[in-house]
């Protein structure tokens, strides 16, 4: 099966996935009980006005109907309209999409460099110290909650040891932001020269980081650790033991079997990260996806919030795909199929 | 000097259960035997007797809850202990396991595996342990040995595999092979043709084996000598036509009796009863509540008998026959 | 003769040795219950050991730092925040027995259902499990809650369902290996009906998996809950309920009032840790690969 074959499959395969999602919180929030026609005209309205915009916005049309119109609607691209903001939906997407992106990026990418090699120490000796020491500490990051570990976190190292910034968005309220070219404040600060306003960005991204970090590290050193301990059990790491390799060679074996499922997961942390990040975006006051898609639903922004779900479905699909793709590649045995 | 001596070995497997209680399941109850030079000695025994385990705790394998609590193993002279089985293994004592396709590491070619084992602990060219490595599947009788030094392992057949991990247990032609039942989920055919290949090989090197199976047929074609295991206990010991002519253990004849062709020539026979429980080990000999020759003085542990200063059997009734 | 055992045969042992032995087994699930069975306690003594009211505003006492009169400080009402931390044991086991309980009564019949019989029910249930897989439950839930409207029962109901599928899943599996298992095999061919053996036979091994992952999927309820209270759609104030005690608190920490936030967070920290190790423990002492007692 060629590359391309292989993603047509996996993109056909998707599809029912995503429509599903879709649909659902389609239904959902015309079946809620806000109505968003009385929020949209405000306290003033009377019925005809009331009435006007609901055909407008194709409320009055039966449920599937509207489904399908908005089917046809998203393949040309119009996500529709926030009322919110009243901006095209897409256009919002794309503004704050990048933002998540580069927390959830960070995150993950320290998680990992943080969390893999603690799970792999604590797997070469199980039910050791350190490993009893990391199962805990791992369990304790599961249960600690996102929001408050950023609470705490702006409290001690913010208003008590005025280390970190004020937690009032990306850049410093001095600073000019630079010109959005990818929409990560970092790498626009890094493209346009702008040292200053590079310098407040990664500032104002350490703690906001440093939590989501936390919050990422557990799941994957648990993770980690069970792949880990697994691979050693095997029968072909008996056998290179008997072999004579050395316990060096024998680790490294291991590593590399316990890649492969790693890199899996890693896939699925991310996504689940991706919505994660609204509740650091809230505390941060970061202004990305989450905490857009938040307000959203909070308000009965309709046309956001099925945006925004849509996005994180969308996301994880390709996430999914990015990860088979690289299985694909390192795993040989998958070749078979080819 | 024999190359292998192991000295009433004991191995048990300990654990706590839910009640606190500590449990132990007495695996290996005094197993002894012997390998000389250029000998293939055959390890027999049902299921749960105890064979694969005697290979692995020799090697240093045994992970826990299985702690070897008694007996001498000693190798070329010398004590076998922990610092001595890690310098030996895979080099001096090497084994061939009883599932070929899952022993082999997934994510490298055979080909690497085999170079990766000679480079570990000597300086040699990554050129010249291809081209050895390219020698030894010939040696194993592999039929096309440069397509097989690309393959991965999941492209192979078990017999293949087995044969390249023949072939990575030669690589620093050992003293001593340990075959785990080497023939195990291997087609007839296929499996006269790995022991025979094995054979070969152990003479020509003048290496030695212990050839852990439960199959008395091939004791019988491949064996100079044969150890009978029940219940972790080596009941008897003895060269493998002693053993078939002259049987002095009730257990080793009720196998002897169980075999295919021994079951045609003599009558229905039935081999009966289950495997002990390695938790309750009746005290006295091992095999009491299987043996129809069994009488008062089994509640009492026999010794070891010599019946000649080849065959040793543990029986109070040491070659009588009833 | 009666001669056979070298270890005797003991007489079952009583309680103090179980629970030594199963601590020294796994001493997680004993952590976690001494959390959750103290959580317990607190919350149905809440009344007795809680020194004030938790909806008493003290007006004068508004934002009270740690003190004498009030342990653990008064919130921006006046309230106490240890009593109220204390009646939050209420609030948070409230949800999760009924959410618990939600998930056994769908989840595992479902998960019976789809190993067993397969077919439609099975796919139906792949297909969700699908998109739940891809879909965040935060934000289902999120959404969810939103629409239905905030309140206390909608959270049970939504957190409830929301981890069904998951149990499910769970069970399926274990029916699906059980289905092939030489004893149900046994007894199908004596003559069985189905149903004796879907309830005989194979659900109470089916509901042995499902038990361990109990726990860890109340506590995922606990704090999915509490995050919805968090983001202002889960339970309200002024009910002390942990999520909302945190919202509250979120403003003062900025301005250094931290207890406000702390403390309840604290306990939630705690909830959701006991119940891990709880779930954690019973799945390692209910792993058949143990080297345990024969049963």
């Amino acid at each position: 099966m060629t590359i391309a074959r292989f993603l047509l499959v996996r993109l056909l395969v998707a599809i029912p996935v995503v429509l599903g999602i879709v649909f659902f919180t389609f239904m959902l929030i015309r079946i809620g009980h806000q109505d968003p026609v009385n929020m949209l005209a405000g306290p003033m309205a009377d019925a005809k006005m009331l009435e006007s915009i609901r055909r407008e916005l194709d409320l009055d049309r039966p449920v599937l109907d509207q489904f399908v119109t908005y089917l046809g609607k998203l393949a040309r691209g119009d996500l529709g309209h926030s009322w919110q903001a009243n901006k095209p939906v897409l256009d919002e997407i794309r503004a704050h999409l990048p933002i998540t992106l580069e927390l959830v990026v960070l995150a993950v990418g320290l998680g990992a460099l943080i969390g893999i090699p603690i799970g792999l120490r604590a797997a070469f000796n199980p039910n050791g110290s350190f490993d009893q020491l990391t199962r805990f500490g791992a369990l304790t990051g599961f249960s600690v909650p996102t929001y408050w570990l950023g609470l705490m976190a702006i409290f001690v190292f913010f208003y008590l040891l005025r280390w970190a910034p004020a937690p009032m968005g990306r850049l410093s309220l001095e600073v000019i932001a630079p010109v959005t070219v990818t929409g990560s404040t970092m790498l626009d600060s890094l493209i346009a020269g702008n040292w200053t306003a590079l310098r407040s960005a990664i500032h104002q991204l350490m703690l906001p980081v440093a939590c989501f970090t936390l919050v990422a590290a557990a799941p994957i050193i648990k993770q980690t650790r069970a792949i880990a301990i697994e691979v050693m059990g095997s029968d072909y790491i008996r056998q290179a033991r008997a072999n004579g390799l050395s316990d060096r060679t024998l680790r490294k074996i291991a590593l590399r079997n316990a890649l492969v499922p790693v890199v899996t997961f890693l896939g699925t942390e991310f996504t689940s990260l991706l919505a994660a990040a609204s509740l650091i975006e809230f505390i941060f006051a970061w202004g990305g996806l989450g905490q857009w898609g938040l307000n959203a639903i909070l308000q009965g922004d309709f046309a956001v919030v099925q945006g925004y779900v849509l996005t994180l479905a969308l996301a994880s699909v390709i996430v999914f795909l990015i990860v088979d793709l690289a299985v694909l590649v390192l795993e040989p045995r998958s070749h078979r199929r080819a | 000097m024999p190359l292998l001596t192991i000295d009433n070995l004991h191995v048990h497997f300990i654990a706590r259960d839910l009640g606190d209680r500590v449990r132990t399941a007495r695996a290996l109850n005094g197993v002894s035997l012997t390998v000389d030079e250029g000998e293939i000695v055959g390890l027999v025994g049902e299921t749960g007797a105890g064979k694969s385990l005697t290979g692995l705790a020799l090697l240093g394998l045994l992970r826990p809850p299985a702690h070897i609590v008694a007996g001498t193993i000693t190798f070329e002279g010398a004590p076998l202990d922990a610092a001595a089985i890690s310098a030996a293994r895979g080099k001096r004592i090497t084994l061939i396991p009883q599932s070929p396709l899952t022993s082999l590491d997934p994510l490298c070619r055979v080909g690497d595996q085999l170079v990766r084992v000679q480079r570990e602990h000597a300086n040699v060219s990554r050129r010249a342990a291809i081209e050895r490595a390219r020698a030894l599947l010939a040696e194993v009788r592999i039929p096309d040995p440069d397509r097989c030094l690309r393959a991965w392992p999941h492209e192979l057949s078990g017999g293949m595999a087995q044969r390249v991990l023949i072939a990575m247990a030669l690589v620093h032609r050992p003293r001593l092979i340990i075959a785990d039942e080497p023939t195990t989920g291997l087609d007839v055919t296929v499996q006269a043709d790995v022991l025979d290949t094995l054979r070969n090989l152990v003479r020509v090197h003048r290496m030695s084996a212990l050839l852990v199976t439960h199959d008395l047929g091939v004791v019988a074609q491949y064996c100079d000598r044969v150890a009978v295991l029940f219940a972790g206990t080596s009941v008897e010991c003895a060269p493998t036509a002693t053993l078939f002519e002259a049987t002095a253990h009730p257990y080793t004849r009720t196998l002897i009796a169980s075999t295919p062709h021994a079951i045609r020539r003599q009558g229905y026979a039935a081999a009966s009863g289950t495997p002990p429980d390695l938790y309750a080990l009746p005290l006295g000999c091992v095999y009491r509540e299987r043996c129809d020759q069994a009488t008062e003085r089994c509640a009492a542990a026999p010794t070891t008998t010599a019946l000649s200063p080849t065959h040793a059997v543990q029986c109070h009734f040491a070659g009588a026959t009833p | 003769m009666s001669t056979s055992s070298l270890t005797a045969t003991a007489a079952a042992p009583g309680i103090v040795a179980r629970s030594r032995g199963i601590a020294r087994r796994s001493p997680t699930f004993a952590v976690g219950a001494l959390i959750v069975g103290t959580m317990l306690l607190v919350a149905l003594l809440a009344e007795v050991i809680a020194p004030y009211s938790p909806t008493e505003a003290f007006s004068s006492n508004v934002l009270n730092a740690p003190g004498a009169r009030f342990l653990l400080g008064t919130d921006g009402n006046g309230m106490d925040v240890l009593s109220r931390v204390i009646h939050g044991t209420r609030y948070a086991f409230g949800i999760a027995l009924p959410a618990g309980l939600i998930m056994l009564l769908v989840g595992v019949p479902l998960g019976v259902l789809a190993g067993y019989k397969g077919g439609i029910v099975d796919e139906v249930l792949l297909r969700v499990l699908d998109v739940l897989r891809a879909f965040p439950t935060i934000i289902l839930a999120l959404a969810v809650v939103a629409a239905m409207g905030p309140n206390l029962f909608n959270v049970i109901l939504v957190v409830g369902l929301l981890d069904s599928p998951i149990l499910a899943r769970i069970v399926r599996a274990e029916v699906l290996a059980l289905r092939e298992a030489t004893f149900v095999r046994a007894a199908i061919a004596v003559g069985n009906p189905p149903w004796r053996i879907m309830v005989r036979h194979i659900l109470p091994n089916a509901l042995l998996g499902a038990t361990a992952q109990l726990p860890v999927r109340m506590a995922w309820a606990v704090r999915i809950s509490a995050t919805l209270a968090f983001i202002g759609v889960g339970v309200q104030a002024p009910a002390p309920e942990w999520g909302a005690m945190i919202r509250q608190g979120a403003e003062y920490v900025i301005s250094g009032e931290w207890w406000v936030a702390t403390f309840p967070g604290l306990a939630l920290i705690g909830m959701v840790l006991g119940l891990n190790l709880l779930g954690d423990g019973l799945s390692d002492l209910l792993d058949p690969r143990r080297l345990a007692s024969g049963r």
